[in-house]
């Protein structure tokens, strides 16, 4: 079994640049937290927070970066984490390393200040910058960090959840080397949002204190560099840690809080103990996600009792010293769990003084030194009912002898059995190609909205915006289609998330200067809206993620659920993704030429001469399981990704690398799904690729019937699955060299503006 | 009082976005929460809005809600004590 260990760090957040300034505040017990001074908001004066204090000036001069690019806040915080945490790993090759990085809002703190502008086709270069997947690339390319890349946003556990994968990656031999964390730059729209929710306190925070009255926001950035015990023992890096435990549960209770007796909270840390192999006395430090609401922390003590009995140990919430930095906050206090492993140091639990009475039980208030450190444990628990726990562990003994040291990056292969589609076209409640095509001559394409009351109560549903009401129909009917009732995963993908509630959050914000916003669109905001909805509609408390990196969003899901059956972690994992189009964003990136500003017949679409795709939506969900069923579709073999290819040959160059891993070549498949999507600008790669490497197989394509969307890959490979298992290719597809063979081999090749290219390959089940 | 109980009735069903539910469908006296109309604590936040928004009244302690939201009929009395 490979083992993962730390050999890098680097953090910036309201208590300091670095890791060293990070560490001297820890132990002289000064906090960031102070009245607001960089954020410009009408709240200044009512709220503390804990700021980094640099001016987006200083932050562009701190990361090292071009002053001619149209930075977000969220991004240069991330860049100077990631850079540091690269530095002091002795300089990691990162080359080909893998970077999971994390954000809840993505680029708002830049988006929020010039949305009616950007309508207006004004701002044209912050729009881009916007989706999550933003900082993420902005890193990578600034660190020339060149191999798997993808984002993760599950609110307040994001970047805990990175570190998660990150270690999984490593261990399922994807990349030898990642760099993981997250990043999140204080907004109007986070602050406003939560103070809609009353749990803001106008002081300073008070994490497990009897008198606690909320939270105080913060933000930041924390990456990790994780590599094979083996190689960092090789070179002699200095090695921070052993990641030994990680786990994610769910506590499908309520979107917002958290349960009595702690399901969730308590899941997470007793699956990440068990997966470590120590028992719950061999924990030293717990660093705790003590947000300082009265919730939270009454949940979290309640939790920790349960796993710890009466030998709780020493604990402490460091979010008195930076605030909550939300999506950043798993990896900030991941660095500060590792500094104080590390130091033998356990930071006070700052501004405590008397226990919650429920529970009785009571933090560090006091620097704690000279006790040896051996494993710590850190939490992170976010909306959704999203909880996450990572275990790091000094490194102990050499490393075992690795007997198959494997260098192939394949991984078994999985089944499709159940599958479920609302698209634009008259797809969803049956699990075959409608017998016509949809004609639709529209601006943009929409569902046909399924019978939502047929599947979701009332009650439930007069909250859900589009995305929701889709996402939990074709969940439910892709488990319905298997017969499974309880997944032992849940793994969603979207590039844009909620954007009818977000938007209505914005601009009733915008609109109301701050004031008088209710709470509803703000939690429905969230990009893990859907996930955690489907567990709490379910009372699922299983691993539960989303990815939210653009066109690789559902490609890294599905990585992930082939990952998850591999490692025996789970039997049937519930994947699905989705993407809702509004007015507003529509019109928004017809200003940067991304769809089509006139309308046009979808039937005409690859002729059409306007720059841009025809814009869509959909949701798609399947039921991904080790074995066959009656009910298989297809088995899913492999999927890949890559950014930037340079140039048409190295795309050709990738596909038969991807192929060769999979002993086939291009010959041997059957049917190959392309992602067309009309726009004159880009289409000419797949016009390029169907002369070149794919001259002579059997072509189709399929975005006339959805439109474009950033999971628009999980239409495609539902049509695949459909058409693998019927063994028929529909009529409209577009087919080029028609041919009557038996369809065993799909492969779907997608890309979006030649900057993020995917390929997933189906085959026929008992190959 | 009965008036304002009306306009209440028409104003939750907006705020909280009760899709099928008409006026004459709530009880004054039913409860809000749990059992009666089946609200939960998002829902308190947002008619706490509904009372700032509409009526000018601010409520600072959220768990006064608890007794000020049991009914439309504990709401509207509350509003007619505490309108300026």
């Amino acid at each position: 079994m490979t083992r993962v260990v730390v050999t890098g760090i680097g953090i910036v957040s309201s208590i300091g640049n670095n890791f060293t300034e990070t560490y001297n505040s820890l132990i002289r017990r000064k906090s960031g937290i102070k009245p607001i001074s960089i954020l410009d908001t009408r709240h200044r004066g009512e709220f503390l927070i804990g700021e980094v204090r640099l001016t987006h000036q200083q932050l562009i001069k701190e990361a090292d970066v071009s002053e001619d690019e149209p930075w977000t806040r969220t991004a240069l915080l991330g860049i100077i984490a990631a850079k540091q945490a690269i530095l002091s790993s002795g300089n990691t090759d990162v080359e080909n390393a893998a970077l999971v990085s994390a954000s809840t809002v993505g680029g708002m703190d830049r988006s929020e200040l010039c949305y009616y502008d950007m309508l207006e086709g004004k701002h044209k270069q912050y729009i881009d910058t916007h989706h999550a997947g933003n900082s993420t690339e902005m890193i990578a390319r600034e660190c020339g960090i060149g191999g798997l890349i993808t984002t993760i946003s599950t609110a307040c556990s994001s970047s805990l959840n990175s570190i998660m994968l990150g270690a999984r990656l490593i261990k399922s031999g994807q990349t030898k080397t990642a760099v993981v964390g997250g990043t999140d730059a204080l907004s109007k729209f986070t602050l406003n949002g939560f103070k809609t929710l009353l749990i803001l306190d106008k002081e300073n925070c008070r994490p497990f204190d009897s008198s606690r009255a909320g939270l105080n926001l913060g933000e930041g950035a924390a990456y990790l560099v994780l590599e094979e015990l083996e190689s960092a023992l090789k070179s002699g890096k200095e090695i921070y840690a052993e990641v030994t435990g990680y786990a994610n549960a769910n506590d499908a209770h309520h979107q917002t809080a958290s349960s009595e007796n702690g399901e969730g909270p308590y899941l997470a840390m007793k699956k990440a103990l068990d997966l470590s192999g120590l028992t719950s006395g061999e924990i030293d430090y717990i660093n705790a996600h003590g947000t300082g609401t009265e919730n939270n922390d009454l949940t979290e003590s309640i939790a920790i009792k349960r796993l710890f009995g009466d030998r709780i140990p020493l604990f402490s919430s460091t979010k008195a010293y930076t605030g909550h930095t939300l999506g950043a906050a798993g990896a900030v206090e991941a660095v500060i769990a590792l500094l104080s492993l590390k130091n033998n140091i356990i930071p006070p639990n700052l501004n405590f003084s008397d226990p919650i009475d429920e529970t009785g039980i009571s933090p560090v208030h006091e620097v704690v030194q000279g006790k040896v450190l051996n494993n710590v444990l850190t939490n992170s628990f976010g909306f959704g009912g999203n909880d996450s726990s990572v275990i790091f562990s000094k490194v102990t003994g050499r490393s075992d002898k690795q007997e198959d040291v494997k260098s192939s990056q394949n991984i078994l292969p999985v089944y499709i059995n159940g599958t479920a589609c609302v698209s634009p076209q008259n797809t969803s409640g049956n699990n075959h190609f409608p017998p016509e095509i949809t004609e639709l001559n529209e601006k943009f394409l929409q569902i046909q909205k399924p019978e939502y009351r047929e599947y979701i109560a009332p009650k439930l549903l007069r909250r859900m915006s589009k995305i929701v009401r889709m996402g939990i129909v074709s969940s439910k009917i892709a488990c319905a289609d298997a017969g499974i009732e309880e997944p032992d995963a849940i793994i969603t993908a979207t590039g844009m998330g909620c954007q009818v509630d977000t938007e209505k959050f914005l601009t009733s914000m915008i609109e109301n200067d701050e004031g008088l916003l209710t709470p509803t669109s703000f939690i429905q905001s969230t990009h893990n809206t859907v996930g955690g909805s489907i567990a709490l509609g379910t009372g699922n408390h299983n691993y539960n993620l989303t990815y939210v990196h653009r066109t690789f969003s559902f490609e890294s899901a599905l990585l992930d659920s082939m990952i998850l059956i591999n490692e025996g972690l789970a039997g049937n994992v519930l994947i699905g993704g989705f993407d809702e189009i509004t007015e507003d964003s529509w019109r928004i990136k017809t200003n940067i030429n991304h769809y089509k500003a006139e309308a046009v017949s979808n039937t005409e679409l690859f002729y059409d001469r306007q720059k841009g795709a025809l814009a869509g939506e959909g949701s798609t969900f399947f039921m991904v399981s080790p074995d066959e069923t009656d009910n298989t579709y297809a088995q899913i073999r492999g999927v890949d990704m890559f950014m930037h290819p340079g140039g048409n040959t190295t795309v050709e160059n990738r596909i038969h690398e991807f192929l060769k891993n999979h002993e086939l070549r291009t010959g041997d498949i059957d049917l190959v799904i392309t992602g067309d999507n009309g726009d004159p600008d880009f289409d000419h790669i797949y016009e390029y690729l169907r002369k070149g490497v794919f001259q002579g197989n059997q072509t189709i394509k399929y975005k006339h019937l959805c439109g474009e969307y950033d999971t628009s890959s999980a239409f495609a490979m539902w049509l695949a699955a459909t058409i693998i298992k019927e063994n028929h290719i529909p009529k409209g597809l577009f087919t080029e060299n028609e041919s009557n063979i038996e369809i065993r081999n799909v492969l779907i090749y997608n890309q979006f503006r030649n900057v993020n290219h995917s390929l997933i390959l189906l085959g026929k089940k008992c190959l | 009082m009965e008036e304002i109980i009306e306009k209440l009735k028409v104003q939750i069903i907006e705020q909280l976005n009760l899709e099928d539910m008409e006026p004459e469908d709530i009880d004054a006296d039913e409860p809000l929460f749990g059992e009666g109309l089946g609200l939960d604590s998002i829902d308190a936040l947002e008619l706490i809005v509904l009372l700032e928004k509409e009526y000018g009244i601010k409520i600072q302690n959220p768990k006064d809600g608890q007794k000020i939201f049991y009914s439309v009929k504990t709401m509207a009395e509350f509003i007619s004590a505490n309108q300026k």
